[in-house]
């Protein structure tokens, strides 16, 4: 292949170096721009006795507040209807939202934020999942069970909100049949995506009672249809416009201020604008699941595995959220890329008086991951069989089936896990004391998403593509890259569009992994039946068969004659000549079969053991990727994810005291800066996947979920104590060696 | 943030003139907008020093140094004066924030600012130094210990600047080191250490100071600890002891950055190592 294959660099890249490209932020419409700003919950849980606005709505300067009074009385959700826009009856978060207003400035919006007074009677709070979960907790939605769900949603109780079961084979008689059975407790703290670019929107409405909103956000089409049932307006009077994204990590699927933006533009009848501050951001989005997790596992004495019983227990926030689907995924994906007969898996969706969490990168990934290959180590440590063995020995392959029943293909576990370990073990470890090395392995599955792309020749012989989905993360250039491959022109020739959604064809979100897997293969259907429109025109020209056209250098030409050629210029001319008329082709493509993306990563660290500083001297990231589209992006995506996995490993958690976050400001939830960084090792595994566009696998998700394991396990090795707990942080580790020093 | 008048006087009579009680003066701005942002601050006036020519400068003055209060990290981290005679200085400077905060961020704002986890605090109060203040009429010096009171409290009074901080002359077989332990790279200390010990011709120990940071209301000497040291030959026992000593002294909460018991353990580790670093370079070995 002459362009996919290739490194190079992203289609939009010197906008974006060059300071051009326009962010949710930086739009400016026609008209003056008035200053939105939310009014939020100070209580995690308490119920509401009023909420007086008139001294807000008396301010000089304010044009509109909005509360629940302004909305329908809408109850919404993919999974549980459970959420109201604005709380009426009761708050159940630090943050939930109250009212919003829009005035001529900041300062007069954050002075009319002050004035709206609220009566609260404050409720009893709970934080933790397994808290939510006692029998004497209070109740965060007392008549959650009249909520409408979706009815994949089962065993909806007190705060649970979501219980799904896994039983594969006979847990009993797998447990019966092992040597040994261990059983360890993990827990996993909320973290945030800590996306550079805070959430923003800019709403406008016109004459015709049309909505206009900008907004960066990975998702166009599920957020216009959310916007649309908030607020009750036929979908089609809501257009979304998607501006370039600073990040987003799953943070940006989810309606955050975009319904209050909207509400207060049609109110205000002016445009109005909302930019969340950090603090609000940490507060009042879609951050990751906390988990408390339960790992039991029955092995023989060779470290085969016999069997695990597994239980998840997931705190959703306020609300179902995407949290009832996740801790459903998780379900799936809880015992790892091995092959277990026997199973037995409990996953709880739970309420908590939290923040609802969203879909961050790789969803329930890093939290499975870190309990199940922790306990991977321990066992071989205590069976005194090397770890790596361990895994390949019990490795699923293709053919093996997930807990849900579904067959796999295209599983290259054995290899990914092998080239992580021998890369490591290229070089020796570094003398001294207290330098350990650890690894682990993981998989995602991509599936696919609903796509469609649009895909024309120009008179002048180039390319346009025509998309609705998002480019997050280099897809446009992948894209681009695939087109170019199919009708022989180089990167330069293709232009990418990704239009609104009243333009663009329905497109996938930018989540997953899977936004290339499903918009690659629309490009790819519209690019060959593009090519194929060529060759019509082109046979006729060239009076030849069109099953002897090749397409190559901007060029159609005869197999084996190229001197008997017309240039893609010509052919966009005499296309509009041509009975057929202009060159262009929109397909569709609907859910594709899911594919494992396995990744392998090592980590040799040294830890002080005084100070139980943690730092990494080598880290190894060996990726299963199908047909790497352009390795330069992959490499990206691949470091990109190793750093944010590197943060969850030693140092962030979002912590909450009495229901309020202790940390929301950067200060003190630490994220991994360019200082804190190791250089990172990639390796790519290449082998062209079946259900992928040319072979392509999904490659975004896999590289955040093994880094909280490896350095768990790289930890343990170095200085032989075993952290159950993220982050991994100094204290904890300082603490474990005093206690093991003082039994 | 609330709306405030900007002033960039460039003669610093003219900016002390300004000092009325609304204004607060501006160095660097890495702590200050911040709290501006957060309405912690909401000043009606705030007083650019940048302009003000030569109070950043960074010479030797009665055998020791004289250090502009204007002086950027990254200058005090790159300046042979420092880095060869006062290694804790230039080692703290070295560590705050990224190059971007270095280039911005004084040594004054570090210590007006008077964060309990100042950076340069902890290695000037080991290196005996002295801050000068002036004032529209005159200017006065007082030891560092008597700047700090609190959390963001100084001794400075309203119309007062803090122009320069002065730091003795180091005569030979003295020794200086800062330690410090942070979450990430880029933290404010959970914990910070400096030492400095002046050994006489025998190599015992002459006269040592041992401050804090992070472990108390303000950056602290750890005194016990120093006496501890007084006339005593270097061994592992005597850091062992000074450690232990600093950590009697240390007053440490619990807080969202680190429990106080982990705090007290680091003071004992930061001590120990800063001490036994400080010995060495004072018998010329590192
Ligand atoms: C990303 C980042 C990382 C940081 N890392 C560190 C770190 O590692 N260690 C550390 O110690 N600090 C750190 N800080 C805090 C800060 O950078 C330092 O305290 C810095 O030295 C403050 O200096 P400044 O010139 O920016 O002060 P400013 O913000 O300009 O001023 C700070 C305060 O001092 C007052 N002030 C300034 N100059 C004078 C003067 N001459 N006389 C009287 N009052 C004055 C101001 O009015 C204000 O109240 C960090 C800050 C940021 C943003």
């Amino acid at each position: 292949m002459k362009v996919v294959g290739q490194e190079l660099p992203r289609v939009e890249i010197l906008e974006k170096v060059t300071g051009q490209s326009v962010f949710g932020a930086d739009v400016s419409p026609a008209g003056r721009v008035l200053h939105g700003k939310m009014v939020r919950s100070p209580h995690p849980h308490a119920r509401i006795t009023a909420v007086r606005t008139e001294g807000a709505e008396r301010l000089p300067g304010v044009r509109a507040v909005v509360t629940a009074a302004d909305l329908p009385p809408v109850h919404y959700g993919n999974f549980v209807r459970d959420e109201e826009y604005f709380a009426r009856t009761k708050v159940r978060y630090v943050g939930d939202r109250i009212a919003a207003v829009a005035a001529v400035d900041e300062e007069t919006a954050e002075e009319a934020a002050r004035l709206i007074e609220v009566d609260y009677q404050v409720l009893p709070a709970v934080t933790s999942g397994p808290e939510a979960m006692a029998p004497e907790a209070p109740v965060i939605h007392e008549d959650h069970a009249d909520y409408w769900a979706q009815p994949s949603v089962e065993n909806r109780r007190g705060n649970v909100c979501g219980h799904k079961q896994i039983m594969r084979g006979d847990p009993e008689r797998g447990f019966a049949e092992a040597d040994r059975i261990f059983e360890h407790r993990f827990h996993v703290p909320m973290v945030h995506q800590t996306y550079i670019e805070p959430h923003t929107v800019l709403a406008q409405f016109d004459a015709s009672g049309k909505a206009t909103v900008w907004v960066p956000t990975q998702a166009q089409f599920p957020l216009r249809a959310a916007i649309a049932q908030i607020l009750r307006m036929p979908m089609t009077k809501v257009r979304v416009i998607p501006t370039e994204i600073g990040g987003g990590f799953g943070g940006k699927i989810s309606p955050t201020i975009e319904p209050a933006a909207v509400a207060l533009a049609r109110k205000a009848r002016q445009p109005v604008r909302i930019v969340m501050t950090r603090g609000e951001d940490f507060q009042g989005s879609n951050p990751r699941h906390p988990f408390h997790l339960r790992y039991k596992t029955g092995v023989r004495l060779d470290g085969t595995i016999t069997a695990r019983e597994i239980e998840l227990v997931l705190g959703t926030g306020y609300s179902a959220g995407s949290g009832v689907m996740i801790s459903q995924g998780a379900a799936v994906r809880a015992p790892g890329p091995y092959r277990i007969p026997n199973l037995r898996i409990d996953s709880y969706c739970v309420y908590t008086n939290t923040p609802t969490c969203g879909a961050y990168r790789g969803p329930a990934g890093p939290q499975l991951t870190f309990a199940s290959e922790s306990q991977i180590d321990i066992i071989a440590r205590e069976l005194g069989i090397d770890p790596v063995e361990m895994r390949l020995r019990n490795a699923f392959e293709d053919g093996d089936e997930t807990p849900a029943g579904a067959r796999l293909e295209d599983v290259h576990a054995r290899e990914t896990l092998r080239k992580a370990a021998d890369v490591m073990n290229e070089r020796p470890r570094p003398a001294g004391e207290n330098i350990g090395r650890g690894l682990a392995v993981a998989h995602w599955l991509v599936g696919g998403m609903a796509s469609s792309a649009g895909v024309k020749l120009n008179e002048d012989g180039t390319i346009g593509i025509l998309t609705g989905v998002v480019d997050l993360s280099g897809a446009s250039t992948s894209l681009a890259q695939i087109a170019a491959e199919v009708l022989g022109v180089s990167l330069d020739d293709v232009h990418v569009r990704t239009a609104d959604t009243d333009f663009a064809p329905h497109s996938t979100i930018s989540a997953g992994s899977q936004a290339l897997k499903s918009m690659g293969s629309a490009v790819l259907l519209a690019a060959r039946e593009v090519k194929r429109q060529i060759q019509q025109v082109a046979a006729d020209k060239l009076e030849a068969d069109l099953g002897d056209l090749e397409l190559d250098d901007n060029k159609v030409f005869v197999k084996g004659s190229p001197e008997r050629a017309v240039s893609l210029r010509e052919v966009g001319h005499l296309a509009l000549e041509h009975e057929r008329g202009p060159i262009v082709s929109t397909q569709s493509v609907s859910r594709l079969v899911p594919h494992p993306a396995v990744a392998a990563h090592a980590a040799e660290v040294a830890v002080d053991p005084e100070t139980g500083h943690v730092r990494i001297l080598r880290y190894v990231a060996v990726q299963d990727v199908g047909t790497a589209v352009n390795p330069l992006s992959v490499r990206g995506q691949i470091e990109g994810g190793v750093m944010q996995g590197l943060g969850q490993a030693l140092s962030e958690a979002c912590t909450f005291t009495d229901g309020k976050m202790d940390n929301p400001n950067l200060l003190d939830y630490k994220i991994f800066s360019a200082l804190d960084a190791p250089a990172v090792e990639t390796h790519l595994i290449q082998h062209p996947c079946a259900s992928g566009p040319l072979g392509a696998k999904g490659v975004g998700e896999p590289p955040i979920i093994p880094p909280p394991a490896v350095i768990a396990n790289a930890v343990a090795d170095a200085v032989g104590v075993r952290i159950h707990d993220l982050p991994i942080t100094p204290e904890k580790i300082v603490r474990a060696l005093k206690a093991r020093r003082q039994p | 943030m609330r709306r405030f008048h900007y002033l960039a006087p460039r003669r610093l009579d003219e900016a002390l003139s300004l000092l009325t009680p609304d204004a607060v003066p501006l160095a660097g701005g890495t702590d200050l907008f911040l709290r501006m942002e957060r309405r912690q601050t909401q000043p009606d006036a705030v007083v650019d020093l940048k302009r003000i020519p030569d109070m950043d400068r960074i010479e030797p003055s009665d055998g020791g140094l004289r250090i502009g209060a204007l002086a950027p990290m990254e200058s005090l981290a790159a300046s042979s004066l420092i880095v060869n005679g006062y290694r804790a200085l230039a080692e703290s400077a070295r560590v705050v924030g990224s190059i971007q905060t270095r280039n911005r961020a004084t040594i004054g704002g570090n210590l007006a600012n008077a964060s309990p986890a100042a950076d340069t605090a902890t290695p000037l109060l080991a290196l005996g130094a002295t801050a000068e203040a002036g004032r529209v009429d005159g200017s006065r010096e007082l030891p560092l210990e008597q700047l700090f009171l609190g959390p963001g409290r100084t001794a400075l009074e309203s119309g007062e600047l803090l122009t320069a901080v002065r730091i003795p002359a180091m005569p030979g077989r003295t020794g200086s080191s800062f330690q410090r332990c942070v979450r990430t790279a880029m933290d404010i200390a959970v914990v910070n250490c400096a030492a400095f010990v002046k050994l006489d011709e025998d190599g015992a120990v002459e006269d040592a100071r041992i401050a804090l940071g992070a472990v108390g209301p303000t950056p602290l000497r750890a005194l016990s600890a120093e006496s501890c040291l007084q006339g005593r030959r270097f061994d592992a026992d005597a850091a062992a002891e000074a450690a232990e000593c600093a950590a009697h002294d240390a007053r440490p909460i619990d807080d969202v950055r680190a429990s106080a018991d982990y705090r007290k353990d680091m003071v004992r580790v930061l001590t120990r190592r800063a001490v036994e670093n400080a010995f060495q370079r004072a018998r010329g070995e590192a």
